[in-house]
Order: structure tokens, then sequence, then C-alpha cells
């Protein structure tokens, strides 16, 4: 493949983290401290695993206000009394975050206990995720325990994929992702958290802006014009033509041309037509080939390429084709 | 690049001296890739992948005191598809993100997947190569569609032990190479696709400051994002390929976004209640020329301001009258206000501004009825008014009803059904004083099924059941009809259903079990009516309805249809203390169709329905084995098959150049099948 211009222009940053990732770890100090006798490592007797993890994260820090760590009583910071636990073994007092047998509000009262004052839980209120009983650690693990095989495309990318989280509660959008033609959330280069936030918003589908079609140019701001000529559609929803998660339609599209244009598009000249078998490259047995641009390739935008707004002048602008 | 360095610089700063640790799944991995794949047009293998043979370097590195926090993770390091990112704290003063993402996308690789007359591929100006290839592709020269998006940016944050913070962010998103554009000629040649060359810059920054209080969170908010085309006079000019006639399209103008936003919520309020709201004013800006490729067809003015206002008002309230009842509440106002400089060009072609304005309001109650069951109704008013719009609805009207019912009477068992329907009215704006005879006329009957009048009903019963602590499966139905009962020419309905199944089972030995299958059938159905410019002896020729019917003006009708079928399972083995197996297994097909039906008269051109409509069919095999040497060493090892089939009219038998068209083979020849091998060494820090 040929070396792209910002690949060719991206020598220093290379340098630059390949020298971070190598000298942070040794500057850091492999050799790490012991660590001290905490509160949790009674739990760590049985719990090894899960004790490791919770040490690797923000809650174990004791310098950070408001932590498990800081207020001092351990796990039981967030399980509630865990003497007997510790005693007997019986989990009859203990709170189970993740037990989904305990009504939503109460596991999620745990984090929200702590949580509730940042502004990422302005719109918690509203958001889709309390209405339908979601709880805090129905998508954040903060044991990180990983329960399922990855059923996944080959990927470049290691990190977990948030959309893992996402995806067990939202099939059908799973298998959007899948489809031919998506965003390549699958190959971990985005993020549901990307246009969704999961917290909420005023908004439907608690997207990350006012709407859709601001939303969608934030990313591809070279479809926001203004243009002398617009498409309306364009304006006023991009989901009018295009899915959001993935299709089988080329570009995300809804269906494929002619066949999504001819829906709105039925005026004189072309568009009235009908695009049949016979104006393929190859033709049904007994018709001659007569291959029409108007239905091979990339169909009406072979000629409507600028079909999210034009600034030619006259009819050429008008119709999108200069 | 001084941003490079800048971030190279910060980096090191949070070096921090003093007793540290590195966390649980801090790593270093090492290692190599071969790719073997059989394909005309490998870009669909590599869409958004960077697979080449090459090196593997992936890391991350948590360092900590009980005062600082730094985790650097980097991902495909060097690679086309890079992930870099570094975040750090001061803990309970300020936090920090600086990030680079590189995203590829692979469009069509040449020569089949690009060809081209045109010497100066990846510039504005396409001339033609000498001696003059014209329609021979044997004498066009390869090149690749491909984009590469390189991203990079980072907030600062200061947050004080206090309430208050502050927060900067920016980020620039370069993105370069070529896409296929088509357009039409002057010389008559219609459609002819272009190496388009892709050169733009965004930058954005936004700052944020707001005060953080248990009951109440009030923040305010600027960003600007400038989009900037890089192309000289934002145009593509290209020679055209039989005759050398030079010819030119505009590309994508220069703009600039400014937004604003205050919002909050304050939670103290009677029945366990919470207000929020929202204000957002967002301009969009840019200068224009209005006859930016000299065409010197005749306009009003000859600049054009583009000048788009939008206007967000949002509040909410959501409370607990009872103990068994929860309310939300929520009005939304949108308006676009586009006060860009109208143009009339000559021959009377007059630009429409858009400009609408949208009223949301909506009432939400939900109330238990029992333990296990939940019973929530929801009323959606949804108004839009539009202008100027010719031909079009001016205004619509969405009212929704919703009924959910939630179950958990079985135990371990989570049952939803969703029903709503929704119907809309819309306000088109017809001129039946024109005559039949008048191509004006058609357009009364033309509904363009965004704004047409609609009944829309969705039904989706999902299922949760965790039959085991180690056991969860899942079940989603969904069927949804559009009914656009009132559209005589455009589409008259659609309709899907579909099926998803997940299941995940965990054994004792740690052995991980995850399944899924889907399916879906999607229909969309359409009127339309064959004219020409003039009647002749066709009586009221533009009415679809009474007007008649001949060889040239006749109804016809297209049914599309696809089925999509998608499943995969995926196997993790811990097969002993020191090695971990992974296989798993993915398809995906489609099979789409169109089936045309026609009233010509005489019936002399027989409609031959469409089989091949995005069908493709697509597996995956990958296996992986992870070996642990000892407590700082893995090595991995994994083989991965993928075959990808696609059959479409409009791609099978691609060819080049006929009749009066013209293309690079952009997305031809798909198909591929790879093996990739690969290896990899990882140090853990423990």
């Amino acid at each position: 493949m040929p070396l792209s211009k910002s690949a060719r222009t991206g020598l220093l940053a290379r340098v630059c983290a390949a020298a971070a990732l190598v000298l942070i770890p040794f500057s850091l100090g492999i050799a790490q401290q012991a660590p001290e006798q905490a509160e949790w490592a009674p739990c760590a007797q049985c719990h090894e695993r899960i004790v490791k993890h919770f040490e690797g994260n923000k809650h174990s820090v004791k310098g950070v206000k408001g932590t498990p760590a800081s207020l001092g009583g351990g796990c039981g910071a967030c399980h509630g009394d865990i003497s007997d636990h510790l005693k007997t073994g019986s989990t009859d007092k203990l709170v189970r975050l993740s037990d989904k047998k305990t009504p939503a509000d109460q596991r999620s009262g745990t984090c929200l206990g702590c949580h509730s004052s940042g502004r990422h839980l302005t719109y918690w209120d509203m958001s889709k995720h309390k209405k339908n009983e979601v709880a805090c650690s129905d998508c954040h693990n903060v044991h990180g325990k990983k329960n399922r095989a990855e059923v996944n495309y080959y990927r470049t990318t290691v990190f977990d994929l948030e959309q893992e989280a996402c995806e067990v509660c939202h099939l059908q959008v799973r298998n959007q992702f899948n489809k031919i033609s998506h965003h390549p959330v699958p190959e971990g280069k985005m993020k549901c958290s990307d246009c969704h936030n999961p917290h909420g918003t005023l908004n439907h589908a608690m997207i990350k802006a006012d709407s859709i079609t601001q939303l969608c140019t934030t990313c591809h701001a070279d479809k926001r014009g203004p243009y002398i000529w617009e498409h309306p559609p364009v304006e006023q929803n991009c989901l009018t033509c295009h899915q959001s998660h993935g299709g089988v339609a080329n570009k995300l599209l809804t269906e494929r041309q002619p066949n999504l244009c001819e829906d709105c598009h039925d005026w004189g000249r072309h568009p009235s037509n009908f695009y049949d078998a016979k104006l393929g490259f190859i033709p049904p047995p007994g018709f001659p080939a007569s291959p029409s641009s108007r239905l091979v390739a990339r169909s009406c935008t072979n000629c409507h390429s600028n079909i999210h707004g034009s600034n030619a002048a006259g009819t050429a602008g008008k119709r999108f084709i200069k | 690049m001084k941003k490079k360095i800048l971030a190279c610089l910060i980096s090191q700063l949070f070096l921090v001296s003093g007793s540290v640790a590195a966390a649980e799944g801090d790593f270093i991995e090492i290692g190599g890739r071969s790719t073997d794949e059989s394909s005309l047009n490998a870009a669909k293998l590599y869409e958004y992948r960077d697979l080449d043979a090459n090196g593997i370097f992936h890391g991350q590195f948590t360092g900590r005191t009980d005062n600082y926090s730094v985790r650097l993770r980097g991902e495909n390091v060097f690679a086309d598809d890079q992930f870099l990112e570094l975040v750090g704290e001061k803990y309970n003063f300020l936090d920090y993100r600086i990030f680079n993402n590189k995203i590829v996308h692979n469009l069509s690789f040449g020569p089949v997947g690009g060809l081209s007359p045109w010497v100066g591929v990846g510039g504005g100006n396409l001339a033609l190569a000498v001696p003059t290839p014209g329609n021979n592709p044997a004498l066009w020269g390869p090149f690749d569609h491909q984009m590469q998006r390189d991203n990079w940016g980072g907030h600062l944050e200061v947050s004080p032990d206090s309430p208050f913070y502050i927060r900067f962010a920016a980020n620039e998103l370069n993105t370069d190479g070529i896409r296929p554009q088509g357009f039409r000629s002057t010389s008559g040649f219609a459609g002819t696709e272009l190496p388009g060359l892709v050169d733009w810059t965004t930058r954005n920054w936004t700052v944020e400051t707001g005060w953080e209080a248990t009951d109440y969170v009030i923040s305010a908010n600027f960003t600007q994002s400038r989009y900037y085309n890089n192309l000289f006079n934002k145009q593509i000019t290209w020679q055209d390929p039989p005759n050398g006639t030079g010819n030119s399209a505009t590309q994508q103008p220069d703009n600039v976004y400014n937004q604003f936003f205050l919002n909050g919520v304050y939670r103290k309020l009677p029945w366990s209640g919470a207000l929020m709201g929202k204000f957002t004013y967002a301009k969009l800006e840019n200068e224009q020329n209005t006859d930016p490729l000299g065409s010197g067809i005749a306009a009003s003015t000859p600049a054009f301001s583009g000048d788009v206002g939008y206007t967000d008002v949002s509040l909410a309230y959501s409370a607990m009258p009872m103990n068994d009842m929860d309310l939300r509440v929520y009005y939304y106002y949108h308006d676009r206000d586009n006060k860009s400089t109208p143009v009339v060009y000559a021959g009377g072609f007059l630009t429409e501004a858009l400009s609408y304005t949208k009223h949301n309001a909506g009432l939400q109650v939900g109330y238990r009825l029992s333990r296990a069951n939940k019973l929530t109704g929801t009323y959606d008013y949804h108004y839009v008014s539009r202008s100027p719009i010719l031909f079009y609805a001016d205004e619509t009207t969405d009212n929704k009803l919703q009924l959910e019912w939630r179950n958990t009477s079985l135990e371990n068992v989570t049952a939803r059904l969703k029903y709503w329907y929704l119907w809309r009215d819309s306000n088109f704006l017809q001129d039946f004083a024109l005559p039949a005879t008048d191509p004006e006329y058609i357009r009364n009957f033309i509904s363009s099924y965004d704004v047409a009048n609609l009944n829309q009903n969705v039904v989706k019963l999902t299922l949760d059941w965790a039959a085991m602590d180690n056991m969860a499966l899942g079940t989603e139905l969904l069927y949804k009809y559009n009914d656009y009962d009132d559209t005589v020419i455009g589409r008259t309905s659609d309709e899907r259903y579909g099926v998803n199944l997940f299941a995940n089972y965990v054994t004792g030995g740690g052995i991980k079990l995850t399944a899924f299958a889907d399916y879906e059938n999607i229909k969309y159905d359409s009127n339309h009516r064959n004219l020409t410019s003039s009647c002749g002896a066709v009586p009221n020729c533009f009415d679809p309805i009474f007007g008649g019917v001949s060889a040239t003006f006749f109804n016809w009708s297209g049914k599309v249809e696809t089925d999509a079928w998608g499943f995969g399972v995926g196997l993790d083995v811990p097969v002993n203390e020191r090695f971990n197996f992974v296989a798993n297994f993915l398809t995906q097909k489609n099979d789409g169709e169109v089936n045309f039906e026609s009233g010509q008269t005489p019936l002399t051109n027989v409609p031959i329905g469409i089989s091949n409509w995005d069908d493709y069919t697509k597996y995956a095999f990958n296996l992986k084995g992870v070996y642990a040497i000892n407590k700082q060493f893995d090595v991995t090892g994994g083989w991965t098959y993928e075959d990808y089939k696609f059959r479409d009219v409009g791609f099978d038998g691609y060819r080049y150049a006929f009749g009066s068209d013209r293309l690079t083979g952009a997305y031809a020849n798909p198909d591929y099948h790879v093996n990739v091998l690969y290896a990899t060494l990882k140090y853990k820090f423990q």
C-alpha cells in the first residue's frame, strides 16, 4: 500500500511514542514497592484475582478523595457488612453488585452514593438505562472479570472493546455492526460512547449532540456546508438515507441506489425510469449488453457525487452534478 | 508537528519519581504478522485494518503513587491504524489526556479497483496522459482509493479539591487520500468517475467550566470547530478522456462552527424530582463565490455568505410521585435558521436556504403493578415547520404512543414487550391549479418518505434469562412496519422483522462459550410513473391516478427485499495454568433482490427482476493460543482465515468505459480470501 502523507510526516510522533513507551515504564521503576497490608488483604486469600485487579484501579488509592481506600473499610465500603462472610463464608449480608436478583436501583445506589455529584451523571435521571433498570455494574467492570469468549472478526487492536459491554443487551446493534458496511467499531477504532452518552442526555437515543446532523458532522465536518445548493434531507437528518451502525448497502445507506433515491425523486428525466437487470454489465440471457451508469457501480452518485450539497452555479449545482 | 513534540514532552514531565506500582495488565507486546491474501481488489479486507505483513507493537503501562497516576497505551504503534494514549492525573487537582488515533479507510485498490487515464492522481488537477489513453483502460494507470484519518488531541482539566472544574480540550484531524467522485462533464459525458483528492483539516477546541455538587450541577461550554479543505480553489479539474475537454467540479467549502451551551440539573425537588435543562446556540459560517467554476452563468450576487444558526432548548423533569410510580416530562426545541445569501441564477433557478423549527414534547409514566410487573406509557409529540420549501411538506406532526411491559415473574428471566404506534400528518404544498398536462403536475403526487403521511407500528420483545450464575441467554425480536398510506408516487411502505439470539456459558473450569445468531428481513415497496416531457396523445399524462397509459407514460412499482443472516460462536479454553486456547467462527450473509411490475401499454420493455442486489457471504475462522512461559512472559500465536464473496448487478462483469460513461473501477471485484499468521511475545509488568 502507498505510504500516506500523514504516515510520512508522522516520524517524530512515532519516535516520541516509542520513547515514551519504553522510558515511562523504566522511569517509574519496574521494580515495584511491596504492597502494604491493606484492609482488603484478608479477602485476597480467596479472591486473589479480584483483589489484584482492584489494586490496579483508582478505588484502591488512598490519596483520591472519597475512594473506598481513603474511606477505610476495605471491600466492605461497597459490599456492606462482610464480617459474616469472613467468618463463615455466608453471603447473606453481602451487597452483591453484580447479582441481578438485587434490584438495579439498589446496586446503582452503592455507586451513586459517591458518584452522583459528577457532571457525567447530570442527565442520569432521564436516561433510558435508568428507566430500563440498568445498574452501574451491568456495564462497569470494577473487578476486571471478563466472562465471555470473544466472537469478532480478526482485529489488529488489542484493548477491550467498549462495544462488548453494550452488545450484551443491544443484540440488534451488534448484528448491524457485523454487517459489511459499518462504522469501525468492531475494529476498535470507534466506540459506542463516541456518539452516545450511556449515562443519559436530553435527546432521543442518548446522542451526544443536539441533533443527528450536528452529531455526524462532528467527525464528518466536510458535510457541514453551508452550501449554495442544499439537499433538504441532509440538513434535517442524516438517518433519512444512512444507517448509523451498519447495513448491507455501501456507505451505510439504508437501501441500495438507485432505489433509495427514487423513493423521493420521481419527477421527469431519468429518476422516473426503472433500472432492471437488463441494464447491468451482464444482462440476462437473450438481452443485449447495454449497461446504464444509473444502475451500475455507484449508481446515482456516478454523476451526483456532491449529493450532500454543491456550490456550482445554476442547474449543475441544483442537481449536485458539479 | 509542534503538537507532537509537545505530546512527547508532556509525557516525560509526568515521569514521577518515588515509589510507584505498575498495575495488573501492564505489558509490552512485540511480534510479527504474515498475510497471504488472494484478491483482485483487497481493499475490503483492509478496509479499517492495517493487515500488512509487518511488525506488531502494543503496550500499556500504568504508574501510580498516592498522589499521581499515569497510563500510557499504544496499539498498532507505527501502523496505519495506530492508537496512542497518555492519561494522567494529580489526584484531587488535575487530569489530562493526549491521544493519537489513526483510522485508515481503504476503499478500493488498483489496478482493478482504481484505474485512471489521468496523470496527477493525488492532485486536484487531472490531465490526460500523453499519448492520450482515451477509452482504452489497458492504457490507464493504477492507483488506490484510500483515505487516512489522523487525529491528534487531548484535554487538560483542573478540578481543585472543590466542586469547581475547568476543562480545555483540542484536537486536529487531518484526512488525506483519494476517493471516488463522479460528475457530469460539459462535453456530454455523463458519469465520469475521478480519483478525487481528499486533503482536509478539522481543528476543534473547547473550554468548559462548571460546578458539580450533590444537589445540582451547572456548566458552560464554548466550542469552535474549523474545517479547511486544502484543495486549491475548492475544486477538482479534469480532462474528458475521449476528447480532452476541460471540466471542473466544486468540492466541500471551508466552514467555521461556533457553539455555546449552558446546562445543568437540580435534584432537590418534590417527589425526589430532578429538573434538567440545556440551552445551546451555534453558528455555522463560510464565504464563497457564487460561480466558483467560472461557468459564466449569471447570478444575482457574486458572493455567497453561508450563515446558519442553531438554537436548542431542552427541559426535562424526572420524579417519583409515588413509591411505585416514576414520571418524566420533557420539552425540546430545535431551530435551524438559515440566513445564507439567497442566489438567483440565470433561468430563474433560485436557491432554497432551508430553515426549520422543531417542537418535541412528551410525557412518560411508569407504574409498578406488582413486584414483578411494570407498565410504562409514553406519549411523544413532534412538530416540524419548514421554510421555504417548494413542493414539499412545510409542516409535519408526529404523534407517538408507546406502551412497555416489563415482567420478572419467572426466576432469573426479564421480559420486556414494547409496542408503539406513530402517526404522522403532513401538510404538502400542492398546486392542483396546474393542468394534468403540465410536467409540474406530477409533483403533487410525489411524497418524500421522510415527510410523508405515515402510520408506523413497532413491536419489540426482549428476553434475558440468567439460567444459571454462569449462563446467560438473550433474545430480541423486532417487527417494524411503516405504511405511507397516502403516498401515490414514492415509497409506499417498508417492513422489517428480525431475530437476534445470544448465549454465553462459563464452566466451572473457566471454559467460556459464547454464541449468537441473527436473522433480518427488510422490504421496501415503492410506486413510480415513467414520464417523458410531453404528453403527445396521452390524456392527462402527468396524473398517475387518472392519466392515460402508453409506452412512455405508465406506472410501475419496485419491491426490494433483503434477507440477512449472521452466526458466530467462540470458545475460550484455559487448557492449563500456562496455556489458553481461543477459537471462533463467524459468518454473515445477505441475499437481496428487486422485483418490478410495469403498467406499460403496450408492454414492449418487460422489466427483469434483479436477483443479485448487495449479495455477499463472509466467513471467518480464528484460532489463537497464549502460552505463559513464566509470570513475566507470554507467547501468542494465531491464525485467521477469512473469505468474502460479493455479487451485485452493478459490479458483476465490471467495465471501465461504456456509452458516455467512464469509471475508475471503484469497489469492483472485492472478493478475497486471506490467511493471516501472527506471533507475539508479551512482557507483563507484575
